[in-house]
Parts: C-alpha cells; sequence; structure tokens
C-alpha cells in the first residue's frame, strides 16, 4: 500500500520527519518497505534557471541553428547554440546550465556539458517543455512571460511538488489501515501512548452537509440483505465535467493514481482517504430513478466498463435500476451507467458489502480492483455516510451543481458493536510484560475502543467497526503490544525449557557420518528439485508417480518417482559448461502413491560419477571412475552403518546398465550401476556415468539393530599365503569366493585378489588369479605346517570346484 | 700402563677396520664390544690397577675409547639398517602435492544444520513429517478455514481436490501433526522442504526449506519467545548483531511479529540488501493462537505457547551473501565448491 507523507501528515496534529514517522509506522505493524522521495517533475529542475536572450544570430555554419548570449543573471551572458525555430531576442527562458541533470517527459535523462557544435562553442541549453519532463509539449523552447525574473530558479519558478513515499506491506488484518486516515489513527494511538498525552487525527469530516433542494429522489431498495448490509446515496445535479484541481491531481499522482475527471479523481480520494469505496453513478441512467440492490439470474450478460461483455453469475450482487444491472456490487463498473465528460447529474453510493460475496464476485471475474479489496477485507459500516456527506461537499466545491437529494441511507439491522473481555493476567502470561491497568485502557481507546466495563483484572471493550479482525481477547494483546512496541518487551536472563528427548538424532548422525566420508573422498552435495518431469518416466512408473493438479509447467508436473533424473540434470549442467570430472551426492526423497491419501515418501542417498576419480598429477595421470569405483563407494557406506554385504545380484534395469543390487541380510539396500545410452541421451550426455542409489529408510532400519560390543585383540600374528590360480575366463570371482569358504577352513579370516590377467602362455580361453589369505589363531602362533595343511584344503577345493590349475 | 695403552690402540684398530655386511655382524659388534661381558667393559675394569695420580688422565683416554666404540656402532648400525627413510636424494620439494580430491558440502545442508544445532542447545528436538499433506494440516488446523484471505498468500500446489491432498506449504504441518499426539509440553524444531506454486526467479522458487519451532507449555510468554530467538540470532550471526521485533500477521499466531536483524553487510547503515532500511527480516513468529490450540486439542485456557519459522535459503543468502536462490538447486561445482571450507 502506498501512502503519501504530505498527505497523511495533513492528519496530524504535530509534524513529524519523513523518517521518524517511518520508524514509528513499522514499530507499529505498518512495515516501511521503503521511503523513497518523490519529485512531480524528475529531478525536481535542479540546476535549471530563467534566462533572458540578449542576442540571437545565425549559426556561421548550420542552417537551422542560432547562436544565443543568455543571461541567467550572473553578470557573464552564456553562449548557447539553440535550434529551436521560435527562439528570439527579449525572451524570458529556462536555461539548462552545464552540469544540470534534465529528466525529459520520455527517454534517458542527460547530464549537461560544454559542447561544441558546428564549431560554436555552447555553454547549456535552452529548454522545451518535454526536454525537462514538465509535459510532452515539443513545440519550441518554452517562452516564460515578459516579467518574469532573470536568475530565478525554474523550480521557484514552477512551485514542483515533492514529498515522500511509503511503500507499506500491509498485513491481511490490517483493513483499519488502508487509508491516509486510517494510518494518521493509528499513528495518533502511538503518539498518545508514548508522549502521555491524548492526541487525535485532524478529521476532515465537517458537518457542513446541507441539501440544496430534493429535485433529485433517488428510491433505493436492497434485496440481498446479506450481501449489501448498507447502502448510502445521494445525488448531485449541474456538475461540470473537467480536470481536478492541480492540489488533488499531485496528491493522486504521488501515490501512484492517473488522475481522469474531477469526479473519478475525488471518489479516488476519498478511497485513499477513508478506505471506504465509492461510486459515481450518471444519474440520468438510472432508469425508474430506482436502485435495485439484487442478484440477477445466472448468465445474465453485463457490459462493463472495460466494454467487455461478462456473463453474470447468480451469486453476484449487482446495482440495478428499474430496467437492468449498472455495476457489479462493489468491484466494477458498468459501461453504460459510468461517469462520463457528458455526465451532468451524478448519483453517489457509499456502501457496505459483504466480504466473501465480494471475493468470491472479484476472483471469478479476475476482477482484482482497489474497490473489491478493500469491500473483501471489511470497511467500516458505520462510516458510509460520514464518507458520503464529505464526498458530496467537495464534488459541490470542486465540480459545482447542487446536492438534490438528502442522504439516501438504507440500513435495514444495524450492527452491533463486537465485544472483547481482556484479563489482565492473560495480558502479562501472553506477553510477558506487566502493563498497567491505565496504560491498557488508554492504549485501547486511542485505538477507537469503546470501554464497556471495567473489573478490578479485566476490561471488556466494544470493537470499532474499522477492526473486524479483532474478535478474542489474543487480538486485544497484540493491538495493546504494538502499541507499545515489541521492542519494550524485556528479554528475562533465566531461560526456561520444559527438555524435549531427541528421538532422530542417530539417524542424523548417521547422515553426518556418510555425508563427511562421502566429502573426505571428493564428492560434493547436491539439492535437486523433487518436482519433476513425467516425461521423464515410463508409463507403468508413472501409475504410482504423484502428479501435480496446477503445475507451474510441463516440464515440472510431478513428484520425483525415482532419484537419478533430476541428479543428472545437475550432472549435465555441470558437463555443459566444461566441468567433465564430477562426484555428486544428495540426500532425498522419492515419492509415490497407491489411490487418494495413500502417498509413500522414501529416503535415499543418490551418488553420481563421472571422468576422472582426481586431476592428473606430475606422479600419474587421475585414473578414471568405473563401476568398481562405484561398487567401492557403496560398500564403505554400508560398512559406515555397521552393515555387511552378503549378496550382488545381476539385474536386469532399464536405466542402468551393468546393474547390481546389492544386499544385506537378503534385503536389498542399493542399485549400482552405469547409466545406459539412452538415459544419457535425455539428457544430452555424452560420456559414462555411474550410479549408485540408496535406500536409506532401509539402511537406517538395518544399522539400528546393530549393536558394537568390543572384542580382544589377538594375542598372535596373523599369516598371510599368496596363491595362484589358473581358471576359465568365463569364471566369477564370487565362485572362487564361493569355494573358498566351501572348504571351511575356519582360521581363514580374509582373502582379497590381488592380480588377475590373461596371457598367450596361460592357454586359450584362461585366466590368472591370485589371491591372498590372510590366518589367524587366536590360541597359538601358527606353524607352516598349519598354515600349509589349511592352503591345501582351499587348493582342493579349488581343482575339484573350480577346476582349477595352481601357478607355481 | 703402557700396556694398556697399547692394548687400547690395538683395540681401536680392529674396532676402525670392523666388516659389517649385515645387521647381525653389527649386533655380534655390539655384544663384542659393548655388551655387558664385552671388551670395553673389560678395559674399564682396568681402572682399578691404575696408580692414584694417573687416574685422571687414563679416565679421559678410557672414556673416549667407550665413546669411540659407541660411535662406530651407531655407525654399521646404521649402515647395515633396512629400515627406509623417506628422504628423497636431491628431491624438488616444491613439486605440487599429490592431486587427493576434496568434496563439499551444499550450504544448505551446512545452514540447515547450524540452526538445528542452536536450537538443540536450547533443548528443541527435531521433528519430522510428510510432505504430502491433506489440507487440514497445511491449512485448516492452523486456522485457515477454506476462502480465508491468507490462503492467497501461499500459492499451494493441490494433487488431488476433495478430498485437498497437496504439497506443505510450510512445515507447520509437523506442529500440527506433534500437537495431535497430545504430549505436552512439547519443544520441537520442525526442518524440512516445502513448495510454493511460484514462478522460479532469482527470488522465487517452487522448493525451498524451512525450519519452524514450537514451544507450547504452562505459562510461555512473548518474553520468552524473544529470549528464544535472540539467543538464535547471536548464535548464528554474532553477538554484535542487533535485533528488532515488529508487529505482524499469521493466522495461526496471536500476537504475531516478525524479526529483523541489522543488517549483515552494512551494518545497519544503509545499502541495496536492506533497501536502504539498515534491516534484513529473517523469520516470523508469534504466540500460538488459541484457535490452533483448540484444534488441536489442546486446551488454550491452560496452556500457551509460541512457533517461529524462517526459510533455510534466506539466512544462507544472507551469510554467504548469495543473490539468487536458482544457485542451490543448478549444483554448478563452481558455486558447490566455494563451500569447501564451510561450517
Amino acid at each position: 500500500m502506498t501512502i503519501s507523507y504530505n498527505w497523511l501528515s495533513e492528519y496530524l496534529p504535530e509534524k513529524l520527519e519523513p523518517e521518524k514517522l517511518s520508524k514509528i509506522l513499522t514499530s507499529i505493524g505498518l512495515e516501511v518497505e521503503t521511503l523513497e522521495k518523490y519529485e512531480e517533475t524528475k529531478g525536481g529542475l535542479e540546476g535549471l534557471v530563467i534566462g533572458e536572450v540578449l542576442e540571437c544570430a545565425k549559426h556561421p555554419d548550420a542552417d537551422k541553428l542560432c547562436l544565443t548570449k543568455v543571461d541567467i543573471g550572473t553578470g557573464e551572458p552564456l553562449q548557447i547554440v539553440c535550434g529551436a525555430p521560435n527562439v528570439a531576442v527579449g525572451q524570458k527562458v529556462v536555461v539548462a546550465t552545464v552540469g544540470a541533470t534534465i529528466y525529459p517527459f520520455s527517454g534517458e535523462p542527460m547530464t549537461m556539458k560544454k559542447a561544441k557544435i558546428r564549431g560554436s562553442e555552447s555553454f547549456g541549453m535552452i529548454c522545451a517543455e518535454d526536454e525537462i519532463g514538465l509535459s510532452s509539449n515539443h513545440a519550441g523552447i518554452l517562452v516564460l512571460p515578459a516579467d518574469t525574473k532573470v536568475g530565478m530558479p525554474a523550480a521557484a519558478y514552477f512551485g514542483t511538488y515533492n514529498d515522500f513515499i511509503y511503500e507499506i506491506g500491509l498485513t491481511p488484518n490490517r483493513m483499519d489501515a488502508m487509508s491516509h486516515l486510517g494510518v494518521a489513527k493509528d499513528v495518533c494511538a502511538y503518539l498518545s501512548h508514548h508522549n502521555k498525552k491524548e492526541t487525535h487525527v485532524k478529521s476532515p469530516f465537517k458537518n457542513t452537509f446541507k441539501a440544496d433542494n430534493q429535485n433529485l429522489p433517488i428510491e433505493v431498495t436492497i434485496e440481498n440483505e446479506v450481501a449489501c448490509e448498507r447502502y448510502t446515496g445521494v445525488s448531485i445535479q449541474g456538475v461540470t465535467i473537467t480536470e481536478s484541481p492541480k492540489w488533488m491531481q499531485q496528491k493522486l499522482k504521488s501515490i501512484g493514481l492517473r488522475p481522469i475527471n474531477n469526479i473519478v479523481d475525488i471518489t479516488n480520494f476519498i478511497l485513499h482517504e477513508t478506505g471506504q469505496p465509492l461510486h459515481a453513478f450518471d444519474a440520468d441512467m438510472i432508469t425508474g430513478k430506482k436502485i435495485i440492490v439484487k442478484n440477477l439470474p445466472e448468465g445474465t450478460p453485463f457490459l462493463t466498463l472495460d466494454d467487455k461483455e461478462r456473463k453474470l453469475s447468480a451469486e453476484d450482487l449487482v446495482i440495478c435500476n428499474a430496467e437492468e444491472g449498472m455495476c457489479i456490487a462493489g468491484v466494477y463498473g458498468g459501461a453504460r451507467s459510468g461517469v462520463t465528460a457528458a455526465s451532468n447529474n451524478i448519483f453517489l453510493e457509499s456502501a457496505w458489502f459483504n466480504p466473501i460475496s465480494i471475493r468470491k464476485t472479484s476472483f471469478r471475474h479476475g476482477l482484482r480492483t482497489d474497490a473489491a479489496t478493500r469491500f473483501e477485507k471489511g470497511v467500516d459500516i458505520s462510516n458510509t455516510v460520514n464518507v458520503l456527506k464529505r464526498a458530496a461537499v467537495m464534488i459541490k466545491e470542486i465540480a459545482g451543481g447542487e446536492i438534490s437529494s438528502d442522504i439516501i441511507d438504507i440500513y435495514p439491522e444495524p450492527k452491533k458493536k463486537t465485544e472483547v473481555a481482556i484479563k489482565y493476567h492473560y495480558l502479562k502470561k501472553l506477553s510477558g510484560k506487566n502493563y498497567h491497568g491505565d496504560t491498557i485502557k488508554n492504549i485501547l481507546t486511542g485505538l477507537g475502543f469503546e470501554i464497556i466495563k471495567e473489573g478490578q483484572d479485566d476490561l471488556r471493550v466494544a470493537v470499532p467497526f474499522s477492526k473486524p479482525d479483532i474478535s478474542i481477547p489474543a487480538d486485544l494483546v497484540e493491538e495493546i503490544m504494538r502499541i507499545d512496541g515489541l521492542d519494550n518487551v524485556e528479554i528475562p536472563a533465566i531461560i526456561s525449557i520444559a527438555p524435549a528427548v531427541e528421538t532422530l538424532m542417530e539417524e542424523a548422525a548417521f547422515k553426518e557420518k556418510v555425508a563427511t566420508y562421502l566429502i573426505g573422498t571428493g564428492f560434493n552435495e547436491i539439492f535437486t528439485n523433487s518436482i519433476t518431469n513425467a516425461a521423464y518416466y515410463n508409463e507403468s512408473v508413472l501409475e504410482t508417480t504423484v502428479k501435480m493438479i496446477n503445475s507451474l509447467s510441463a516440464g515440472l508436473n510431478v513428484l520425483r518417482p525415482q532419484m537419478m533424473e533430476t541428479g543428472l540434470e545437475s550432472v549435465a549442467y555441470n558437463l555443459n559448461r566444461r566441468n567433465s570430472d564430477l562426484q555428486f551426492f544428495e540426500f532425498g526423497k522419492t515419492y509415490s502413491t497407491y489411490g487418494v491419501g495413500k502417498y509413500q515418501e522414501k529416503q535415499h542417498i543418490s551418488i553420481y560419477i563421472t571422468g576422472k576419480k582426481s586431476a592428473d598429477g606430475w606422479k600419474a595421470k587421475g585414473e578414471k571412475a568405473d563401476f568398481y569405483f562405484a561398487k567401492a563407494i557403496c560398500e564403505k557406506i554400508t560398512s559406515l552403518l555397521g552393515l555387511a554385504i552378503n549378496n550382488y545380484a545381476l539385474e536386469q534395469n532399464e536405466k542402468l546398465d551393468s546393474c547390481v543390487q546389492v544386499k544385506v541380510k537378503s534385503e536389498i539396500v542399493a542399485t549400482i550401476g552405469a547409466v545406459n545410452k539412452k538415459a544419457l541421451e535425455m539428457f544430452d550426455i555424452k560420456q559414462p556415468v555411474f550410479y549408485v542409489d540408496i535406500d536409506w529408510d532401509k539402511m537406517i532400519t538395518l544399522a539400528k539393530t546393530l549393536k558394537i560390543s568390543y572384542a580382544e585383540i589377538s594375542k598372535f600374528p596373523a599369516v598371510q599365503r599368496d596363491l595362484s590360480i589358473v581358471v576359465d575366463k568365463s569364471l566369477k570371482y564370487e565362485q572362487v569366493e564361493k569355494a573358498t569358504y566351501g572348504a571351511k577352513v575356519n582360521k581363514l579370516t580374509a582373502m582379497n585378489l590381488f592380480d588377475v590377467f590373461e596371457s598367450e602362455k596361460l592357454g586359450a580361453g584362461k585366466k590368472s588369479m591370485a589371491v591372498s589369505f590372510t590366518f589367524l589363531d587366536e590360541e597359538k602362533t601358527m606353524t607352516d605346517k598349519d598354515i600349509d595343511g589349511m592352503m591345501n584344503k582351499i587348493i582342493t577345493a579349488y581343482e575339484k570346484e573350480l577346476q582349477a590349475e595352481i601357478r607355481k | 700402563m703402557d700396556d694398556l695403552l697399547v692394548k687400547i690402540n690395538n683395540f681401536k684398530t680392529e674396532i676402525k677396520d670392523f666388516v659389517a655386511q649385515n645387521s647381525d655382524d653389527a649386533e655380534a659388534f655390539r655384544i663384542k664390544y659393548l655388551g655387558t661381558k664385552g671388551l670395553v667393559k673389560d678395559v674399564m675394569g682396568e681402572m682399578k690397577n691404575v696408580a692414584v695420580d694417573k687416574k685422571r688422565e687414563f679416565g679421559q683416554v678410557m672414556n673416549e675409547f667407550k665413546l669411540f666404540a659407541e660411535a662406530r656402532y651407531e655407525e654399521l648400525k646404521a649402515a647395515t639398517s633396512t629400515a627406509t627413510s623417506a628422504a628423497i636424494d636431491e628431491a624438488d620439494l616444491s613439486l605440487p602435492a599429490d592431486t587427493l580430491p576434496l568434496g563439499s558440502r551444499h550450504p544448505i545442508s551446512l545452514v540447515r544444520n547450524r540452526i538445528v544445532a542452536i536450537f538443540q542447545r536450547l533443548g528443541f528436538a527435531v521433528a519430522e513429517g510428510p510432505e504430502i499433506e491433506d489440507d487440514w494440516h497445511n491449512f485448516t488446523a492452523l486456522n485457515l478455514p477454506a476462502n480465508h484471505p491468507a490462503r492467497d498468500m501461499q500459492d499451494t500446489f493441490y494433487i488431488n481436490q476433495n478430498p485437498d491432498w497437496l504439497l506443505r506449504t510450510h512445515t507447520s504441518s509437523v506442529q500440527v501433526r506433534e500437537m495431535q499426539k497430545g504430549k505436552l509440553p512439547i519443544r520441537i524444531i520442525c526442518p524440512g522442504r516445502v513448495y510454493r506454486n511460484e514462478t522460479i526467479s532469482a527470488r522465487a522458487h517452487c522448493f525451498f526449506h524451512q525450519v519452524e519451532g514450537l514451544y507450547i507449555a504452562e505459562n510461555v510468554s512473548f518474553a520468552d519467545l524473544k529470549q528464544t530467538l535472540y539467543f538464535f540470532v547471536q548464535e548464528m550471526f554474532g553477538k554484535e548483531v542487533k535485533v528488532r521485533f515488529r508487529p505482524s500477521y499469521f493466522p495461526f499466531t496471536e500476537p504475531s511479529a516478525e524479526m529483523d536483524i541489522s543488517c549483515l553487510i552494512c551494518g545497519g547503515t544503509g545499502c541495496n540488501v536492506c533497501k536502504h532500511t539498515g534491516w534484513v527480516e529473517i523469520l516470523g513468529c508469534g504466540m500460538a493462537h488459541p484457535n490452533l490450540l483448540e484444534n488441536c486439542g489442546i486446551d488454550s485456557n491452560k496452556y500457551t505457547g509460541f512457533a517461529f519459522g524462517m526459510g533455510v535459503e534466506r539466512i544462507t543468502m544472507l551469510k554467504y551473501q548469495i543473490k539468487d536462490l536458482r544457485l542451490f538447486s543448478e549444483n554448478d561445482v563452481r558455486f558447490l565448491k566455494q563451500f569447501t571450507s564451510a561450517v
């Protein structure tokens, strides 16, 4: 909401500096988002002075230019080159001197410099109206009356209008402050409390209304008393539609409104002064001199002010004459009934419409007008008459004419004020501050509350109609606290708490541990949008995907059913910017649905690896990451959670090649693979990407079941033995592992594959594998004989199970 | 006496010429000369036969002999040692270090964790809840009935209508779920991802993260709220930061307030970041609205409470002077790596 400092100040009994006022406004809950200087003429005509043309000769080198000497009162006339055809000796003109910045009516501002124009020096410019932003007029230079004083600042001559403008972030509960007068009332409540002196607004409502005659009575009937609880009107005959006075135009312009004509400007002025929307009808269009406030049948066509034909809903409230609708009540006027330049007689409406009804109509037709936004928050129902009287008197003063009816006021069921009681101890309990009883009363009365009953520890007040949002004691607490100032609530020195037991500590710690490990290994954590593109997924996935009804765009229309795609977007983003070695991880959720109200959210860690594991160095080139690196990362994370992988199962995957499922206690906890060609192409990625998807929920559940208990460290040394075998090329390492464990050597504590190769020497279809074994006996130091015995068991198993040949 | 001197000189020659092929030889040398029954000890034993007036002179000779033998042993030991030092002969130690990779935590994680840690210090426990919510938990329970104008404040993504299911617009829904459990007092913080149907730009995104807090007990006041949040600001931004509270409006709190801190960039004198006001808004807060408490089955006559909520992205942007929200989800490594050293 825009508030003018000058305008606001007119209602305040004492002058406050703009900055000081700004602080007050923010402290009482009318947050000043910006405070800006306003100049009706941009730049304030600074550096522009009145001069007299002393000489005017043809420019020696240009037909259309003149060489002038202009006196600007400094005693030393300036030489200025001028291109205007109307320049002549003796003229009083506006001169922009060197250094002045001019703000043209259209186009960029320009700073005057000493210039050479066709070989002649020029010290400034003789200005046209549009060049200094006074108007759009470009008919030659501006010539002022002959008696204008030379050397006078142009700003003093034109009397530019300056102001300060507050942009206030008005919260939806503050309908009482949706006008200059409303804001002024709040400021006065603040001043009363803080200066300990009763302060009231300078009210614009004077008791000067008087009907001149009864020549134009209008009969008003309210058919829908729920949607319209009060309708007030008056008619004025013989007005002259013209421009509104300068002071009013200046005020309207300062808050960003375009002046239209005196009648429209007055209704706008009153709206921003009091918060009460008014509507002016051309009284000659009120057929039958009757106004009926009612609903019209569903689908009734209605031509609105913007010349669009709209179909009315049966729920839209309409202001009708004896024959047809004239105006969508409180929302938007009709094309035929409004005031035009030709209007002579008018009827002015000041009403109270039901907020919910207005809101629905306003949204239904997409008409979010100034009037609608006020009605839907609730205007002051007690004030329609006062406002109307002020407007009528103002119209008579400004636009002439005669007030031709009494105030017509239809108010079938006068509203009662809401009453709220507040207990002082409740105020203290909620605020933490001990307010004095007198303070409470003074603040509330200062805000327009009426004291109904006063007790030892409580107060009953009637809420002013301008504050429909106030209905419970906590609302009064807020009113008192905001006027006193939230910063005036003291912060206690001792903190008292009811401690809560943290139940998610362990899970959070595991998360941190995994994150720290990955970062140490070179991974960057990423955050991707969980809203993504349905086109990434196939039909069967989409069956259980959560889709949005109102999506931002076609590309952001579902919640991700899988992690991979949103991360690949980030991989592609970086590859496109020539960062080709990437290691990313994300903690994120996937979403699925099994019917309305049945939604599932699952936590994952997704890991993306592409390019080199580390940069090239002088000792070694950086190694390209591969499947086994991804596998290692997955294994380490599993180890960090204290879990042992008991199986890798090959898996056919729609989006991954070389895909395995990782199992812990026969539950699938992760999937590892290389993103396949089709999936890469979707993101225009041209290099291999390895992907690990970890089911975090499952991992964490398994991890939570673990208890660590210390095991005695063996006093005897472990012994290592190596063995090379030649086997069929197709033999898998897991078969070697299986054969080893099948040999049942219970002192064997670890095995490690340290070499695999093929060569001609081994023969076609063969390969060599070298494995080292670690043996440990907790009871004694093992002898060579002991170890040989165990190795033989393994060798026998290999020969039998793997048809292995032992290399010597 | 001279015999002894000759003997010592002979031993010295022998020692000087001793050849050790390996560490075993060096050990044999030690046993022979320096062992408990070694020759050096023998020679030293002769001291008792030396005349009193010569003792001083001989003492020096013998000591020198002992040091000579010990030095030779160290030499032999070093020469035959199989231990290897990492020293590199004539190396260029200015060559670059190995190219070990180093990753980074996302700034949103860092700041989220910092916020959570501060409140945990004040005895708040973390509570989490679903991102897909029903209308009641996200709106109605929070004193935002249908057709309430304040619903306009939050553009919502719907996934079903009648019954209404939506993406939560704030983590207040988690607070509602905790209150419904009926175990009082409640002292929780709710970090999590939330969604708004807003066009993506430098200043708005369709998803972001919040941390909200709730404390409900008997006799919780606005002064307590100020105290908690003041503590938070000091821990988060430093002791010199100033705080102001100003009245505001949220449907689920009454009274409501917003908390501003003195601008971190200009220190309060006014700059572009604070729109020349010297203050930047960091969170919204207030006293739990009686309707909210009653909606969740809590006796609002007995209990009072405070609630607050902040955007993690906003705090992160302030802390690191980031001006575009989109950077957080673009995941440009040149952005991410800037937080390698952040804590």
